[in-house]
Order: C-alpha cells, then structure tokens, then sequence
C-alpha cells in the first residue's frame, strides 16, 4: 500500500512538472545591440542619425518614451569634439522612430565617430570619413525648350573627382494647366542609369522620355543633384530590395546593424523658363 | 463484352468504344459491367486524342498493353478457382482481411485472404472434395465441404456472424493482420478497431487522430489540418475516398477529419514506396474505403460532445442487397469553448456523408458523396480567415465477371475543392481545383503470380487567385489532362519470398511523359509472417503540386499549380528497408527509408514585411527510422512508437549569398521534426474502456528574429532622413536555423457502454492535454505574441446507437 501511495505520487509529481511552463526565447543570440541608420552631410547644418534598440518590437508599440537610457555622442576624431545627439521622437502610423540629432556641420576629408551606448553597457559604434569634395559636373547644352518639339537630345553629365556616387537626382517643374495652382515637381532617380568609366561617372538627362511618362506638356525647370559618398557606402545598384533587408549585406556598425555613412553634394540648375521660380 | 473473356486479349482494351456500354445493357450485363463500358469507352476516347497529339506515345502504349498480353497469359491456366466474399452477416458489410483455407481432411491445402472489397480468390485447385473455412476475429468460423469438379471457377459468398466470444482457432495466416505494429514496406492497414484506442473528445474515434499517433506522421499542432508525412508535405500525399481524390480532408480543428471511425471500413496507409496503382504524388497515400450501410435493418445514432455533434442513420433499400448510410456532423467548440477552456476558439466544421451501396453475388457497387467545410481563425488575435471545403462524388464497382478469372474494380470520381484566406468577407487569397477522374483496375489471381494491371483518365482544372502572393502567379488558370495505366505482379517465388514489381506511366498533357518502376518484396528468412523483411524502391512523379506560405499561421493556405516551376514536374525517389518481428504478444517493426524529392516549389525565403514572395525550386534528403512496439492480449493494449527524421531542404535563395557565394542554401523545413514519441495504452474490460495517448515531439524549425528596425531606400533616404518611416525590417536570422520548445501531450478518455435490447448508451469522459502542457503553436514575431495549443481541456460525450 505504502508503495502504491508512493508510486501514484511520484506520478503525479511528474505529471505536474511535465506541464510548467516552458520560457520560450525567440531570438537569436547575437551581439548586436543597435539599429544605427544615418549619416552625416556636409551641406547641412543639423546632422541626424536613426536609433532603435535591437529585440525591441518597434511596428505595432504605439507612443514611446525618449531612449533615456541610451546616449548617442558624435565624434570629431581630429580635434576630439564631442556633439551628444539629443533624442526625438517621430510617429508613424503606431510606430515609433528616435531620431538623434545635434547642430554641425561635418568638413569634407576629415573623420568622425558615432559611439551608441547602452546604459546596462551594450554599445554600438561606426567611424566615417567624410568624402573629399568634387568638382562641379560638366553638362552639356540645355535645349531652348523642354516639351515636345523642341530638340530632344538628352543632356549628357559627366561626374569626376567622386570615390563612390550615391545618388543622381534630376528634379523637374511643371506649371500645372490650370493656372491658379502651385508648381509641380517631378524627382527621378539616374544613378542606376550613371555608368562608370575610366576617368568619370557620365549619364544622360533623357528628359522628353521623362515628360512622357509623366503624361506632363513641358517642364519649366530641370535641376541636377550629384551626392557624392565615403568608400564605406554600398553599391545600391548591385542590391535588390530583399537583400537590403539582410543584415549581413549592408552594415558597418560595430554591435549592431545599419549603416552610418558621410556624404557630400552639389546642386545645379541646368534648365530655369523662371515660371516656377 | 469481349475484354472479360478469359481467352481475349486485352490489347483490344483501349479500342473499345462507347457504343459497346450500349450493348452491356441489351446483354444483360451487371451494373459494374456497364460502369466498366463506360469507363472504358471514354478511354477509348482519350487515347485517340493522345495518338493524334502524340504518336511517339502509340509505341509506348503498344509496349504496355503487350505487357499486359504476356502477362496475363503467363498465368491462365485452366484448374478450378475459388472465388467470393466475405461479409458480416448482421449488417452485409465486406469483412476486409477475413481467412479462407481449403482443407483435405485436417490438412490445408490452399489459402486465401480477403481484399479491402472483402474479396478473396484462390486458383489453381485441382479437383476434388475440400472442407472451406471461413475464420476472423470475433466472427463464428464457417465451415462447408465443397465439390469441385468441371466448373472452371466456383462462387461462394459467405456470411459470418458475430460472436461475441473471441474464436480459439486460426487455420491459416497468409499475411499479417492491421495494426501500429505492423508495417510492410511503408504500407500500413488501419481497421476502426485501431482508431478507437485514440483519445479523441468525440464519441467516435477518428483517423487524423491515429495517423498522429504515428511514427514519420507530422502536424504543426492542433489546428490547421496539415499532415507531413515522411519528409513530404500535405500536397504530396494522395488522399482518396471510395477510389476518388479528396485534397483537404482534415478538419480545421486537428482531433478531427472527415474519416470518423464508425464511417470507416478499412485504410490502406503508404508512408512512402507504394506501387504503380496509385499516381500523381510522390509522398504517401491514404487510401480509405468508407463503409456501407447495414443492408439488414435500420439502424441509427445521435452523438453529442463538446466538440461536436452528430447523427447517423442506415438500413436497407432491399434487404441483403441494397443500403444506404447518411451521416451528418457539425462542431460546437466554437460555442464550447469559453466556457469549456475560458477562451475563445473560433473554429468550426462540418461534414456530411452519404453512401448507397449495392451487394450482388458476385459484385459491390457504390456511390458516395461527401462534403466537407471548415471556417476559422488559427491565430485567434488575427484577422485572417481561413475556409475550405470539399465535395466528392465517387461511383466504384468491384467484382468478377462470370466465367472469367478477371477481378475488376472500376472507379469514377469528381472532386471540388475551394481555399481562402482574408478577412471574413472577402478573401484576399483563393484558390479552387476541381478533377474528374476514372479509372480501371483488373487483377488476374495466379498460383505463384498474380498480375494486376489498369488505366486511368483524369482531368484537372486549377484557379487561384492569389493577390501577389506568389510573384508570377497572381490570377490564372491551369487545366490539365493525364491519362496512363500501370502494370504490376505479385510473383510468390516460395514460401519465403513475395516479389511485386510495378510499372507505372502518365502522360500529362502539355508536360513530360513519365515511367515509374517500382518494386516492393518481402522475405521471409523462416518461412513464416512472425519474421519478415520488407523492402520498397521506386520513382514518383507529381505534375500538379501545391504551394504554401509558411509564414501563414499553420500553412493552412494552398495553392495548387501545374507544374510551376518552368513546367518542370516533381519528382521522388523512394527506398525504404524493413524488419518485423512477432514474439508471443508482441509485434515490433523497425523500418528505415530514405526519400529524394527534387522540383518543388518553394518561396523564396523573404525578410520583407510584405505577403508577396516568389518560387523557387528545392531539392530535399529525407531519411529516417520508424520503430514501432504493440502488445496485445485480450483486454490490454499498448503501443509504443519512435520517430527519428531528418529533413534538409536544399533552394537556390540569390539574396543570402554574400558576393562570391554560393547561392544554394540548405536548410530544414518547418514540418522537420528530429524525435517523435508516440504512447498508447487501451484497457477494455467488458463494457468499459480506458484509453490513454501520450505523445512527444522534438522542436519544429523556425526563423529566429534577431530584432526590429526601419529601412529607406537611398532616394529617400537622402532627401527625408528624419520625416519618412521607410519599411518596417524584421531582421531574421537565416531561415529555420532556430527551433521551436518541444511538444508533449497527454489525452485520456474514458468510456462505458449500456447495454439495451433496442440500443446501445455509451458515455465518455476525458480529457486532452490533461497535465496543460503550454504547447507552443505559433510565434508572431511582429508583435512578440506566443500563440498556444489547447490548453487542459475536459469534456464529456455522449452517443445512442440503435442496435
């Protein structure tokens, strides 16, 4: 009988313990602490940097509150300048987004670190150098109009003295047709279209092929911007979009994943009717 | 018909034509005669028009039907043959696996065994005065002395009463009975018996419940309806009612399919190596026979549980010949359960089920419909609905045609089947199929060989609609027309060795021919069943296929595809080596099998937070060991099954390559499930019944998020760094390097029976997941959210069954 009692217990014993819960860690164990995606622009006054704490669900938490325990310092390795990046928050649709920010404005050539730290000590970091910069691009002759009819000759632009080249952005204007209405404005990405020669970066405005797809009459304004990057940029037109969302393709953050790069620019007007000024 | 006359050639076979159904009827032939013309006539069709498109395919059918000429001439001799069925004497329904031995005094001479139509043929008798008995297991042994003289085939049908006393007597064994333990080469024979040990929180035990219970049988949990067997995924496997394809038989709530086990007369279960008869899947096949009413009286029940309830009603048209069986069923669990378990549990089923049949002297005639619907939410905190539903239509006729030596069984089907997914009024994502088929089985017995040959037409018609799920594969159509035929033999070659080479080919319309050798043996190193080596190989080929996204809750969702893969078809290598050992009360079987599936379709792997992936073609390395154990004697039964599998998956995935990689990736699946423990135990004194499962299971595979962020691209990156969210980014590990907790459950029930003059009363008590195991189902990464199975759930049911 004593045996029974005994055995029935352990049993039961067993039962129970069978079905304590399980703490279930759906993570991958890594070393990574933050998200870091920013750089710093030569033309700007203010410079910003996104960060969130890894494992740390971000689509659906709705208002936060600042990263208090999270400080962001930016570097000027040359003269040890620290700039503490102050948080701000952005909303978007129920999520959440910090934006760390500090008025400077980074000089070409010259290198700066960003260091992410945790107050239970996790820490994130990524050094940049700034990109020298770059001559203004040669283009060629505008035509007297812009809108079917006129010379259709796409305009030649030729890119030198830039390491590695980020972005080729034409903006256009447009008067729309009924009159009282602002301008409109047109942005169109060349820089899958830029090829890369010995000596430059060169691509062609085919701005007729741009008005037709935009089903417009004529443009009033064609402006270039060329940005120019570090030699840590990655090459954009070699990547699809899914392996942009890996972590492994496109980081240079020490413990953590993002990217934090420098840039510089240059803007110019190559086609102004003063409509749309 | 000249086709059935024993001195015709069936090269004749695929001349016939319509007309000739025609003449069946002036003729006076049977009902399966008639089935059969038509059958064939349509064939007669189908293969001119392969003839036209194809004539490289002539050479090919000539070869075949050749075949069929040598064979079938190989074994048509002119001694007696003993041929009939075998049925319960109380109700008419086939007894499926009954003995038959032909004794000259006490000794046996020839023995025979009944098929799953309850058919059983024994040949090549020389003349002569024998003693035929009749034995199965809770049956009274009939006994007769026969005279077999002049007549070239003798019919004898033979009606057994039920005995409640167990029998002390088995004259012959020509092959092992059903059961856990017992396993031929992949194939295992399932009879209700077995599915009642189950635990199930419904009067009635139920088939997806068994096959859980064993080794190499994988769910995602319970819910969903998605059975992996072997490696292979739900579309891969062949499911058929009376002879017809049945694509999602398993209802949403995972105790239950449309396949109770009071509807049920036998399932033959191939978890891999099964021969040319059945086509067009390369994994496994369910291959259920639904069982007839009681042509004797009208009989009846009304069941009730928490889960569910139902109502079944039988009884004869013409008594001793023709009945009808009706059954209906629908889920409460939805109502149930936030009393029942303090949640909600929005899933609901319903099927319904009808069967005439019809018993002549030397035929069984069917016809079946089923339908079935599911509705519900897996994740109970999503939006997405899921539904589907079926509907078959199966006509089948087996039997022998008087003086032929010809055993035919004739199958017509259609089949419909709608998925969807989305919200509640309007699915997002829907895809149907719908197929009619026919088909044409003969079996000529031989001494030492026996040779089994048929064809088969069928017509598929596929739409999706799938909201750029599947890149490529938004809205479209696909129609489809395979016909083929297959040529097989057993050749007992002694008392030790069984031989089955099969050969099987399709030609699919629009897509490659295929050939599919096949060859299952078993040897028996003693001679006797006790000890037995089983052994299958073969190739299998799969045109039509169905795509899931495993990121849906369960992968409930599927999309069936002609070939989607640039027209390339899936194809399968099986192999599988066996070992079964009898001693005293004990069956063990050890088997292990390997499977090598190339061409199929799988997403791509995508980390992007949005439902649209593409396709791409994986090859898989599937090995594993099934062990099973069963003990059996009179009132206990227990069973202890162990699963060891090993699934790697092997895609081309571009994007996970870093440059200079190579882009093949491998990985294993979600449905790989390394360990599986299976333990049942059923007690069954008198009018009582215990039962308990437990059941183990070692983690699923899953992709392991590393954390959260946004990402822009450059454009937007460079002009709205601080005022654009960008695209929400779940960073992921490589795909399916994490694993799941593991799962382990136990289920018990309890039941007893009073017994009535006019009725039986049985009441059950139990429970699943009785020591409420937090048993992980799925995990929503995007909100950080676990989603559990059942937890503890109690029940109580009851069932009145008119006797």
């Amino acid at each position: 009988m004593r045996m029974w009692i005994l055995t029935t217990r352990s049993l039961l014993l067993l039962v129970l313990g069978l079905g304590c819960e399980t703490d279930f860690e759906p993570f991958a164990e890594n070393s990574e602490v933050f998200s870091v995606i920013g750089y710093l622009d030569t033309e700007r006054d203010s410079q910003f940097v996104r960060v969130e704490v890894l494992q740390d669900g971000i689509f659906f938490g709705g208002p936060r509150d600042p990263l208090d325990d999270v400080e962001v310092v930016l570097e000027h390795l040359s003269t040890g300048q620290r700039f503490a990046m102050q948080d701000s928050i952005s909303w978007f649709s129920g999520a959440t987004v910090h934006n760390f920010w500090t008025p400077l404005r980074p000089k070409v050539g010259e290198s700066y670190r960003i260091t992410v730290t945790h107050r239970d000590g996790g820490q994130s970091s990524a050094r940049v150098l700034m990109p020298s910069a770059f001559p203004t691009p040669a283009v060629g002759m505008a035509p007297a109009c812009l809108l079917s009819g006129c010379d259709p000759t796409p305009l030649p632009v030729s890119i030198t003295g830039v390491e590695r080249l980020v972005a080729v952005i034409v903006t256009y204007t447009y008067q729309p047709l009924s009159g009282n209405t602002a301008c409109g404005r047109v942005r169109v990405a060349y820089t899958n279209e830029t090829t890369r020669t010995a000596d430059a970066y060169r691509t062609r405005i085919d701005w007729l092929r741009d008005l037709q797809a935009e089903n417009l009459f004529r443009f009033e304004t064609i402006d270039l911007l060329v940005v120019s990057g570090d030699s840590e940029w990655p090459d954009v037109t070699v990547l699809d979009e899914e392996a942009l969302f890996l972590p492994q393709f496109v980081s240079n953050i020490d413990n953590g994943v993002g990217f934090f790069g420098g840039v510089t620019r240059k803007s110019m007007s190559l086609f102004d009717t003063g409509i749309c000024r | 018909m000249s086709w059935m006359r024993k001195d015709v050639s069936c090269y004749r076979v695929p001349w016939i034509s319509l007309g000739q159904a025609g003449l069946a009827l002036h003729a006076g032939y049977t009902r399966g005669t008639l089935l059969v013309s038509i059958t064939l006539g349509m064939y007669s069709l189908l293969y001119r028009i392969i003839l036209q498109r194809s004539p490289r395919l002539h050479i090919s059918c000539f070869v075949f039907a050749l075949a069929c000429c040598v064979l079938t001439s190989a074994v048509s001799a002119q001694e007696v043959t003993l041929r009939g069925f075998v049925a319960d004497a109380s109700n008419g329904q086939s007894l499926i696996g009954a003995n038959i031995a032909l004794l000259q005094g006490q000794a046996l001479v020839r023995g025979g065994i009944t098929n799953e139509q309850g058919v059983f043929n024994i040949s090549r008798i020389v003349p002569g005065t024998y003693t035929v008995a009749v034995t199965y297991v809770g049956y009274t042994t009939h006994r007769d002395t026969l005279q077999l003289g002049d007549e070239a085939v003798v019919l004898i049908n033979v009606a057994l009463e039920p005995s409640a006393e167990a029998i002390d007597e088995v004259v012959i064994t020509t092959e092992r009975e059903a059961g856990a333990g017992t396993l031929e080469a992949g194939l295992q024979r399932i009879r209700p018996d077995d599915i009642q040990r189950i635990p199930t929180p419904a009067p009635s035990g139920d088939l997806v419940g068994y096959l859980q219970a064993l080794p190499g049988v994988v769910s995602m949990g319970d819910r969903g309806g998605q059975l992996f067997v072997r490696g292979g995924t739900p579309s891969q496997n062949l499911i058929l009612m009376d002879g017809a394809l049945i694509y999602k038989p398993f209802h949403i709530i995972g105790f239950f399919s449309a396949f109770p086990e009071d509807l049920i007369a036998n399932v033959d279960f191939y978890a891999g190596g099964f021969d040319a008869r059945y086509s067009g899947r390369i994994s496994s096949v369910i291959d259920v026979t639904m069982r007839g009413g009681n042509n004797q009286r009208a009989q009846g029940s009304v069941s009730l549980s928490p889960f569910l309830t139902g109502v079944r009603v039988e009884g004869p048209l013409k008594k001793g010949q023709n009945s009808f069986l009706a059954a209906v069923r629908t889920s409460l669990i939805e109502q149930t359960a936030p009393d029942l378990i303090g949640q909600e549990l929005p899933l609901t089923f319903q099927d319904w089920f009808f069967k005439l049949q019809s018993v002549g002297n030397s035929s069984r005639c069917s016809g079946s419909f089923m339908h079935t619907y599911d509705r519900g939410r897996i994740d109970i905190e999503s939006d997405d609905v899921f539904k589907w539903q079926n509907t078959v239509l199966a006509g089948q006729c087996a039997g022998f045609t008087p003086n032929s030596k010809v055993y035919s069984n004739v199958n017509m089907g259609f089949t419909y089947v709608n998925n969807a997914i989305g919200s509640a009024d309007q699915p997002e994502r829907s895809a149907d199929a719908w197929r009619f088929n026919t088909d044409a089985h003969f079996t000529i017995y031989g001494d030492e060989r026996e040779v089994s040959w048929g064809f088969f037409a069928r017509t598929d018609n596929l739409t999706y609609t799938l909201a750029e799920q599947f890149q490529g594969l938004d809205n479209n159509e696909d129609f489809l027309i395979e016909v083929g035929g297959y040529v097989g033999s057993t050749w007992v070659v002694d008392e030790k060795l069984d031989i089955k080479p099969s050969l099987s080919f399709t030609i699919p319309f629009d897509h490659k021919a295929g050939l599919e050798p096949r060859l299952r043996l078993a040897w028996r190193p003693w001679g006797t069943v006790a000890q037995e080596l089983n052994a299958a190989v073969g190739l299998y080929q799969q045109t039509f296929i169905g795509i899931n996204d495993e990121r849906d809750a369960g992968s409930v969702f599927t999309a069936w595809l002609a070939a989607p893969l640039d027209g390339a078809q899936a194809r399968a290598l099986h192999g599988i080596l066996g070992w079964h050992q009898q001693f005293g009360a004990f069956k063990l079987s050890a088997e292990g099998y390997y499977k090598r599936l190339t061409n199929i379709p799988v997403p791509i792997w995508s980390a992007v937070a949005r439902f649209t992936t593409r396709l791409t073609g994986a090859s898989s390395n599937i090995y594993g060991v099934d062990t099973r154990l069963e003990f059996q004697q009179q009132q206990l039964y227990a069973y202890l099954g162990y699963g060891y599998s090993w699934i790697e998956y092997t895609s081309r995935q571009d994007h996970f390559a870093l440059p200079g990689q190579s882009p093949l990736q491998t990985y294993h699946p979600p449905h790989d499930r390394r360990h599986q423990l299976n333990a049942v135990a059923s007690w069954t004194p008198g009018h009582f019944e215990a039962n308990v499962r437990w059941q183990f299971g070692a983690g699923l595979p899953y992709t392991q998020p590393l954390g959260f962020d946004s990402i822009m691209n450059v454009f937007t990156f460079l002009q709205y760094p601080t005022t654009n969210f960008g695209q929400p980014r779940v960073l992921f590990d490589k795909p399916y390097q994490g694993r799941l907790p593991t799962y382990h459950r136990l289920d018990v029930s309890m039941a007893y029976t009073f017994k009535t003059k006019r009725m039986d009363l049985e009441l059950q008590a139990g429970g699943i997941n009785l020591y409420d195991r937090d048993n992980l189902f799925y995990y929503d990464v995007f909100e950080l959210r676990r989603v559990d199975q059942l937890p503890f759930t109690p029940y109580v049911s009851i069932k009145i069954e008119t006797r």
